[in-house]
């Protein structure tokens, strides 16, 4: 046995440790402070369409399997309780498991990643809706490759 | 020429593998065994990716191959530098080699070839299995896995040319740094800083109280993130990744050709020449004695023992170095854990769970850095039986060598544990504010880092808990450090030592490492236990429990000394 071993498993330990002490170690009443939300939106889009959906045009972030998009979030009140917020993406299809979404509460902003290749060759839209499960509101954003012939009535107020 | 080749290829690789069938059904079984091997990594692989798409939803995808392929190239790339720098120019069997009837052309060229044949060994059983459970889970076509045989013979070609480049400037920096410990002990001091602040500015990062279940997204987010960016930054094995998934297939396959064709070209044109006159120098003749010969007479055998021991730690602080560098590390490691302890919100029975951690991961450190007592009459050589036949009580020799690793590793720790309450809370509370007013470029590398970094919060403990945990590892690491000794005591490595004056692959120092792991994680448990069950008797039965270990110890050791040094024989 030699002492870079002792190094990994000082690392092992204290990963482990970390999770033990997070998860039997802590404070009881600290693992349901779940609050209600006030206020959910999607800040940051591109347009809206004739229906008043936000449009995000990804034309020019996702060329390849793996590009993402990042589209930030505003809630209200601002608390460490946004892990309750469920973010499904709607594709046609069988192409739903080539999209990979989830909540980063380091920059509140919703993460989309593009992991199937088609979804990007064919153009295809994808729809995220961001939900949160405890107040029940929700908030939806396209994921657009604009074509000729699309017709956007872009949103002056839009950030 | 060829034949040379394949002469010298198989004289270097008879030293590290079995050619020769003497066993027909053994062969046949030992192959059956490695295909097995290859399966069963293969499947855990597959699995991993399964349990992945149900659990962690990294996308496995192209950017993720050209991650792995990158990153376990450039581990490839490290180990095979360090292994060539020593098998090209340092290796024993130079002397030899060079003096066979063959050009030195030939000789660098084998020994490039038996590196290759290593890695190529190596990637059969991590990276095609890895490839192919990509392929699968991916129900990538027939083609993806016509690759995968094409890249099992290219990939170890790119590591081994590109480390036989940077090994030549790397020898040169290694010779010059050669008689300058002090210098060497300083640049490993400014990166180990370099890594410990890093660390730190990662950590703070971190949103304090830390809730693990809300950061799982944004840890999975960030790896998904880190893989994209690394894609783009991985040069000649992002155009493999293309290339197998199908991306411009003929441009990617003519990149990766000429790329191996330049690199080829400048090993034989720039490390070909530079090989045998790096290969035939020798560092050895060139060490300058800095001390002056006098004699010091001394009456106190102990004392005259203890000075020798001094002497030979200043005279050669690399091997000082090696020895105790885990102690060296533990003040900084131990910041940075109690630094995430301290940030989750814990209850009592966390609290106590954090302090059992605490004594593991410090005895844990201590108990490896107690090599210096498991090779401590080893060391010796050829001296110790000129040291054994003076006329004196030699059995104070070892007293004197336990002594020196007590006082050093105790007085190490004490510091540990002294910067860790005093020190480094002062430094950062200081250190980290100047930052925040002074270094507002950090902002672009981490958005509202300085903001955080200002509002940076100290781990705190109450003092009495850190001498407690002091006081456990203090004990136990005395313990250690005779258990170490007897080990040995019992069977010194005395002539392997004369031979070869390496320590390497010493059974001593891997039985005491072995034995203080156990302890660390014995006394980890039992700590977490008795706090558990009982917090104030808790502390004074592992404070118990501790002395008892250490003054067992004591006596087996005293025993296991008179009754054994006079044995003791070259």
């Amino acid at each position: 046995m030699e002492k870079k071993f002792v190094v990994i498993l000082v690392f092992a330990i204290f990963a482990l440790s970390v999770l033990a002490i997070s998860t039997i170690g802590n404070l009881p009443e600290y693992s349901v402070d779940y609050i209600t939300l006030n206020h959910l939106e999607i800040i940051k889009y591109d347009a809206k369409n004739l229906d008043g959906d936000k449009i995000i045009y990804v034309n020019e972030t996702i060329f390849n399997a793996g590009d993402s998009v990042d589209i930030p979030l505003m809630i209200d009140p601002e608390t460490d309780a946004t892990y309750n917020l469920l973010v499904i993406p709607m594709v046609s299809g069988d192409l739903q498991r080539g999209v990979f979404t989830s909540v980063d509460i380091l920059t509140m902003s919703i993460f989309v990643a593009y992991s199937d290749i088609r979804l990007i060759n064919n153009k295809i839209s994808i729809t995220v809706k961001v939900y949160d499960t405890y107040s029940r509101l929700e908030d939806e954003v396209i994921l657009l490759f604009q074509r000729s012939g699309d017709v956007i009535d872009d949103d002056p107020d839009a950030m | 020429m060829l034949k040379r080749l394949w002469v010298l290829t198989m004289l270097q690789l008879s030293n590290k593998m079995k050619f020769k069938i003497t066993n027909t059904k053994r062969f046949i079984a030992s192959m059956a065994m490695k295909l097995l091997i290859f399966i069963i990594i293969t499947a855990v692989i597959i699995a991993a990716f399964v349990l992945n798409n149900s659990f962690f939803y990294i996308p496995v995808q192209m950017d993720f191959t050209i991650f792995i392929l990158f990153v376990t190239q450039l581990a490839s790339i490290i180990a095979c530098t360090n292994g060539l720098m020593t098998d090209l120019y340092m290796s024993k069997d130079n002397q030899i080699l060079l003096s066979y009837p063959a050009r030195h052309n030939e000789i660098f060229v084998s020994k490039l070839l038996v590196f290759y044949i290593n890695e190529f060994m190596k990637n059969l059983f991590f990276l095609v299995p890895l490839l192919i459970g990509i392929g699968y889970i991916n129900n990538l076509g027939v083609f993806y896995f016509l690759n995968i045989i094409l890249m099992a013979v290219i990939l170890p070609l790119l590591p081994v040319l590109i480390a036989a480049l940077l090994s030549i400037p790397l020898m040169y920096i290694r010779r010059f740094l050669t008689n300058k410990s002090i210098l060497r002990i300083i640049l490993f001091f400014i990166a180990f800083i370099i890594v410990f602040i890093g660390f730190m500015l990662l950590l703070v990062i971190i949103p304090q109280p830390i809730r693990i279940g809300a950061l799982f997204n944004s840890f999975i987010i960030w790896v998904t993130k880190l893989m994209s960016v690394s894609a783009e930054f991985a040069l000649i094995y992002a155009n493999i990744g293309k290339l197998m998934f199908g991306v411009d297939v003929l441009l990617n396959y003519s990149i990766l050709i000429v790329v191996v064709l330049v690199l080829a070209g400048l090993v034989l044109l720039v490390s070909r020449p530079v090989f045998f006159s790096l290969a035939t120098h020798s560092s050895e003749r060139k060490k300058k004695k800095l001390h002056k010969v006098r004699n010091v007479v001394n009456h106190n055998l102990f004392w005259t023992f203890m000075k020798k021991e001094w002497l030979l730690s200043i005279r050669n602080l690399n091997e000082m170095f090696t020895n105790y560098i885990l102690i060296i590390a533990f003040p900084f490691i131990i910041t940075i854990v109690n630094y995430v302890y301290v940030g989750i919100n814990r209850s009592s029975f966390g609290n106590n769970l954090v302090f059992a951690c605490d004594i593991l991961i410090s005895l844990l450190l201590a108990t490896a850095s107690n090599t210096a007592s498991a090779s401590a009459i080893s060391v010796e050589g050829n001296e110790f039986v000129l040291l054994k036949m003076a006329p004196s009580d030699t059995r104070v020799m070892c007293w004197a060598k336990i002594m020196f690793n007590l006082i050093f590793s105790t007085l190490i720790i004490l510091a540990g544990f002294v910067v860790f309450h005093y020190g480094l809370p002062l430094i950062l509370e200081h250190l980290f504010p100047y930052m925040a007013t002074h270094l507002p470029f950090l902002t672009d590398i981490f958005p509202n880092l300085i903001e955080k970094i200002g509002g940076f919060v100290l781990p705190h403990f109450d003092d009495a808990v850190i001498w407690l945990i002091f006081t456990v590892v203090i004990l136990v690491n005395f313990g250690h450090i005779l258990m170490s000794f007897k080990i040995d005591l019992m069977n010194p490595k005395l002539s392997e030592y004369a031979s070869t004056g390496s320590l390497t692959k010493n059974d001593n120092i891997t039985k005491s490492i072995t034995i203080g792991l156990i302890i660390s994680v014995l006394f980890g448990i039992v700590s977490g236990a008795m706090l558990i069950e009982n917090y104030v008797t808790g502390w004074i039965r592992i404070i118990a429990i501790a002395a008892a270990f250490l003054a067992g110890s004591l006596y087996l050791f005293d025993s296991y000394l008179k009754s054994y040094f006079i044995d003791i024989e070259f």
